[in-house]
């Protein structure tokens, strides 16, 4: 825990104006100037033993901190607790302390946001209240909270008083999620089947599933007829279930970041984060359609993710995503990266030039240098890149 | 929120109250009427129902009109630069008034008014400005509190905003956080906060060394300063501004004849305290530095000053003193002084050329003294102080006419009144010449064309290189007792008449049914002496008599009670604030250390008294002391262990949840499970606090991430903390050692 008096531009202001007072004071051997100065100075004491008991009965703890996603607003809360029995807490600003970035893909969270504070305006005594930080995530990754720290410049804003409390918690940065042009999921399912597996679940569905009994209220459209006659019973014909659509994204990044033919790193680093805020985002879409989603990843060591469709899919399928470590060697594929009796649409995505994938060239390329072409919404994804290539998307395993 | 909400208003209220403390201290109604209206309309103009603001180009160029303004002010007032400073601080103040109000304009505005204070204590001292004064101190401390939340807030919804909306244009949506009671808790902080404050400004203010660094960067003050009626060891007449009336009563004084008997009421006395025969230019009259005599004064009788004078003819003044003196104080007196006594043993200096009296400058605490006066002392004892007569007149600095228009004047009263003009050259010739000259002049200035006032604001000119005399008899006709005095000296020293000043008091108030007569600070006087025989000065007022009655005379009524009891207070103001000088400063030091001393002097020796009482009683002998200062720190000792020990009992109990125990098991548990009491609170000073609702054993998993380093000693206390509470274990001493070790190693880890 660290505690410190920080200098403050208003405080030193104010000492200036005391002095200049106390000056004039001694100078006319005017007694209102010196009530005057006796009043500053007292100012400053109370202003200096206020904070430091203030600061010494609070209690910061952070709340485990939610998951964010680049260019949306992530939350974190904090609990503040005040021990004084007599002293209420005004003005209390807190705020992350930035602590040492290690490797590894663990992040120091400056690098992914923009400091931010949070502010209390008061806390009862005995009283626990919460406040909320919001920040901006502007990269997606791994990152780690050190320390927390409070502040205050109550009561008379000469002097801040701030105290650091060590708490280490890590959270993820999801991909940013872009919003896709219509028919981008609907004109990739024309292309080789997605999801032609026959349920195996009663429902509405079109194909045949079996006979049951009749039951009020099955359509007479439904009845076998013939079966009926035979049995000399009303029999139901039940159909099969829909079977959702299936999908799995294969993010390929087997080319190292500088192979890819940029002009520079940074712009190779961005193509592959628009490749992995692609695949993101066509997933979000496809489990916004009820599909069945899944997730390959190409030249990083993640475990292919099976098709499933449920929130907690996604959220993992996200958080493996945001895990990939650009920084990290980059393997060969091995193996093949879609089962064949997966029977799902596959979608590939890649950061520069398509490479068809052997024994996947009726899937669905897309390059992230065609991103701006893909987007419901064109726009200018970074600052003046020439990254921003207006081209169709190649489908069928084509090049360019 | 209504907290917040109330900050723009009380900003407001406080720019106000600044602005008519300086009008205040500026005496200047006409700025009061235009600044106060001006600032009443830009909330209207700015905070009404289409708020309309000044653009900021627009507001830049009222400040550079403003500046512009000041430099031509500052040449015309050279000599008021505190006035100029004023003028501008409230210009810019209005500008700032009308402009857009963000963060950095409340700062602006509220150190703009303390810029107004500031100045207006430069220049004034009166019982309302600090009343003003106060005020504003109680309504600043609210608003700069206030400015600290609200400063916050506005950040903090900036901070929220996406895209960096400008403020006015944020959502309200965005609320603060706080507690319960939050305003309830403000203002009693903010009122507890007044309380201290005022205490510790008030030992500043009583500790702070006066007389120190005074006027090392120039004289700065203001020239407007008003000042509270009283007497003073000189007269400065180029000082203006206003006199205020202080009626607080500063002494009585009784006439006794020679069987001791009250006389009646005998008129207006003059009492003398300093004679002024030095004049040093610019309207400075001072006295003349001179061999005085040491006379050492009892309560047992009374002290002669002449030898020579016969008790039956002198009469006995007694005066009594509300106050008890500080410093050298003068002894007024009526007539010439013979003999002297008081209430207490002090030393006195008697300057017999002057007849004055004056207390030692070591001397405090008189109370009242007593004086023998005769009216006309005889011609023996004249002549033993002829020489030294003779010799201060020749010290004494005359008035000098510099133009020569005093002189002039003085010449032509004389050839109007019919009075010789030439100065006769035989002595009783002359002295009868200085007597009718004296005459046509007081005649003069007791005249309709000069009118008696106390307020010469309007009329005293600053940067004016006349002589405030000459300028007086010339051309304003205007003043106060002390230029009606000056005047006629002036006048009688132009053709060679021995003259001079008096200041003391005029008493006019006399109790009818206590015989005596009361005297008011604002009876505060000066008057002239002229040389009318060889040994001789007789006294002549030469304020228009009729002035003087109405300005002493009480009118009665309601009027003249709020009068009085307002000038009551401004004289407590001004004596106990304003004037509160060293001199005051080591008076009440030494009465604090006096008082304290003699409080813990006596319980030093009750003490000691009891002790030797109980030495006696054992009949221990010297060791006796010894074994009581033994007994008394063990008690001390004793006393402050049992405190300890209860807070550590509290703590446990409240820490470990045994409230619900009783008996011996609740005893077993205070007794055992203490350490992990102090596990906890080495990890809450760590920073690592144990949530009350989080059980210890999920507690002590938790640390596997976050101390990874602690968490095996940790687990280690917690084990063998649950086998005490829950498993009902009896902890031996080499378990509760090891538990002691345990906890000395995670402090140790933990730094």
């Amino acid at each position: 825990m660290l505690r410190r008096f920080e200098p403050h531009v208003p405080g030193l202001v104010y000492a200036a104006l005391l002095t200049l007072v106390a000056m004039t004071a001694m100078n006319n051997q005017n007694n209102l100037l010196f009530w005057v100065f006796g009043a500053m100075l007292a100012a400053l004491l109370i202003s200096a033993v206020i904070s430091t008991h203030m600061m010494r009965a609070l209690h910061i703890r952070r709340v485990d901190p939610q998951h964010g996603r680049v260019d949306e607003p992530m939350v974190v809360r904090y609990a503040i607790t005040n021990q004084s029995r007599i002293l209420p807490a005004f003005n209390i600003k807190i705020s992350e302390r930035s602590g040492p970035a290690r490797g590894g893909g663990d992040l120091g969270w400056r690098r992914s946001m923009a400091p931010a504070e949070a502010w209390v305006m008061h806390v009862a005594p005995r009283e626990t209240l919460h406040g909320e930080i919001i920040f901006q995530p502007r990269r997606r990754g791994r990152v780690a909270f050190h320390a927390v720290q409070a502040s205050t410049t109550f009561p008379f804003g000469l002097i801040r008083k701030s105290r650091a409390v060590a708490q280490s918690q890590h959270t993820l940065i999801y991909p940013q999620l872009l919003t896709l042009r219509r028919g981008i999921l609907a004109s990739a399912s024309l292309v080789g089947h997605m999801g032609s597996k026959v349920s195996a679940h009663a429902g509405v569905g079109d194909d045949y599933f079996g006979t049951r009994e009749y039951r009020s209220g099955d359509s007479l459209r439904h009845i076998a007829w013939k079966k009926s006659a035979r049995v000399d019973d009303l029999i139901s014909i039940d159909r099969a279930r829909p079977s959702p659509t299936k999908l799995r994204i294969v993010l390929d990044l087997t080319t190292p970041t500088h192979k890819l033919q940029t002009d520079c790193v940074d712009d190779a680093r961005e193509l592959e984060e628009r490749a992995i805020s692609l695949a993101a985002s066509l997933l979000h879409a496809a489990h916004g359609e009820d599909y069945e989603i899944g997730l390959s990843v190409l030249g990083v060591a993640i475990t292919p993710i099976a098709l499933r469709r449920n929130v907690w899919h996604l959220n993992k399928i996200m958080a493996a995503l945001a895990s990939i470590d650009l920084d990290g060697a980059r393997e060969p594929i091995a193996s093949a990266p879609v089962r064949q009796a997966e029977r799902a649409g596959v979608i590939v995505v890649t950061s520069d030039r398509i490479t068809p994938l052997a024994g996947h060239e009726q899937a669905i390329y897309f390059s992230a240098r065609h991103l701006t072409s893909l987007l419901a919404e064109p726009k200018v994804l970074d600052r003046g890149h020439a990254l921003d290539v207006h081209a169709p998307p190649v489908a069928r395993g084509k090049r360019p | 929120m209504s907290l917040l909400r109330s900050f723009p208003t009380l900003l407001f209220a406080l720019v106000l109250l600044a602005i008519l403390g300086l009008c205040i201290a500026q005496q200047s109604l006409g700025m009061l009427l235009t600044a106060g209206t001006l600032a009443a309309l830009s909330w209207v103009i700015t905070e009404g129902p289409r708020g309309r603001m000044l653009p900021r180009w627009l507001s830049n160029a009222l400040v550079m009109g403003a500046l512009v303004f000041v430099i031509a002010d500052l040449n015309q007032n050279r000599h008021d630069l505190l006035s100029v400073l004023g003028r501008f601080a409230i210009l810019l103040t209005l500008i700032k008034l009308y402009e857009r109000r963000s963060v950095r304009d409340h700062a602006h505005l509220l150190t703009l008014s303390l810029l107004l204070m500031v100045t207006g204590c430069l220049q004034s001292s009166n019982l309302l400005f600090g009343v003003v004064l106060l005020l504003y101190a109680a309504l600043g401390l609210h608003v700069l509190l206030l400015y600290q939340l609200y400063a916050s807030f506005e950040r903090s919804r900036q901070v929220q905003s996406p895209g960096g909306v400008a403020i006015d244009r944020l959502p309200a949506s965005v609320k603060p956080v706080l507690g319960r009671h939050a305003g309830a808790h403000f203002r009693i902080l903010t009122v507890a906060l007044a309380l201290s404050g005022v205490a510790l400004s008030l030992l500043a203010f009583v500790l702070f060394p006066r007389e120190v660094g005074a006027d090392m960067f120039g004289t700065l003050r203001s020239p407007l300063s008003s000042r509270t009626t009283g007497f003073a060891w000189e007269i400065d007449l180029a000082r203006g501004g206003r006199i205020n009336q202080s009626r607080v009563k500063i002494a009585t004084v009784e006439l006794l004849d020679v069987r001791g008997s009250p006389l009646s009421d005998q008129g207006p006395l003059l009492l003398r305290g300093d004679v002024l025969d030095q004049y040093q230019g610019h309207g400075v009259w001072t006295t003349a530095p001179g061999p005085l005599k040491h006379i050492g004064v009892s309560a047992a009788g009374f002290s002669p000053l002449m030898p020579l004078v016969d008790d039956a003819i002198a009469i006995t003044q007694r005066v009594d003193l509300n106050r008890s003196s500080i410093g050298r104080t003068p002894l007024f007196s009526i007539h010439t002084p013979v003999a002297v006594s008081a209430d207490r043993d002090l030393s006195v200096t008697y300057d017999p050329a002057k007849q004055t009296l004056a207390t030692a400058d070591q001397s405090k605490g008189l109370r009242g003294y007593s004086i023998k006066v005769i009216a006309e002392p005889p011609e023996g004892v004249l002549s033993a102080l002829n020489d030294q007569l003779l010799t201060r007149e020749r010290r004494g600095r005359w008035y000098m006419d510099g133009d020569g228009s005093v002189a002039e004047l003085a010449k032509r009263l004389l050839a109007d009144g019919g009075v010789p003009t030439t100065r006769p050259s035989l002595a009783e010739a002359r002295f009868r010449w200085n007597r009718s000259a004296a005459a046509v002049f007081t005649a003069f200035l007791h005249s309709p064309s000069f009118t008696y006032t106390t307020d010469l604001s309007a009329v005293v000119q600053y940067g004016n290189s006349r002589d405030p005399i000459s300028r007086f008899l010339i051309e304003t006709r205007q003043g106060h007792c002390e230029f009606f005095a000056s005047g006629l000296v002036a006048l009688c020293h132009s053709v060679g008449i021995p003259a001079r000043v008096v200041v003391g008091y005029i008493a006019y108030d006399f109790d009818d049914a206590a015989r005596r007569y009361n005297v008011h600070e604002s009876s505060a006087h000066a008057w002239a002496e002229v040389r009318t025989a060889r040994l001789r000065w007789e006294e002549i007022d030469p304020t228009p008599p009729a002035s003087l009655d109405q300005f002493h005379s009480a009118q009665g009524g309601l009027g003249d009670d709020l009068r009085t009891a307002y000038e009551q207070l401004e004289g407590n103001w001004s004596r106990n604030v304003v004037e509160f000088d060293a001199v005051a400063q080591n008076h009440l030091g030494q009465s604090i250390n006096d008082n304290w001393s003699q409080r813990i002097s006596s319980v030093i020796t009750l003490v000691l008294e009891r002790m030797e009482r109980v030495n006696m009683f054992f009949n221990v002998g010297p060791g006796g002391y010894i074994w009581m200062g033994i007994v008394a720190s063990a008690l001390v000792i004793a006393v402050i262990a049992l405190i300890t020990l209860r807070r550590r009992t509290r703590a446990i109990r409240r820490t470990l949840r045994l409230n619900h125990l009783r008996g011996a098991e609740h005893q077993r548990m205070l007794k055992h499970l203490g350490f992990y009491l102090d596990m906890i609170e080495a990890l809450r000073r760590a920073g690592i606090p144990k949530p009350p609702w989080q059980p210890p054993l999920q507690f002590a998993a938790s640390l596997e991430h976050r101390r990874g380093d602690t968490a095996d000693v940790v687990r280690e206390i917690t084990t063998l903390f649950y086998q005490a509470r829950y498993g009902g274990k009896s902890l031996e001493r080499s378990d509760r050692e090891r538990a002691a070790t345990l906890v000395q190693e995670l402090s140790a880890r933990l730094r």
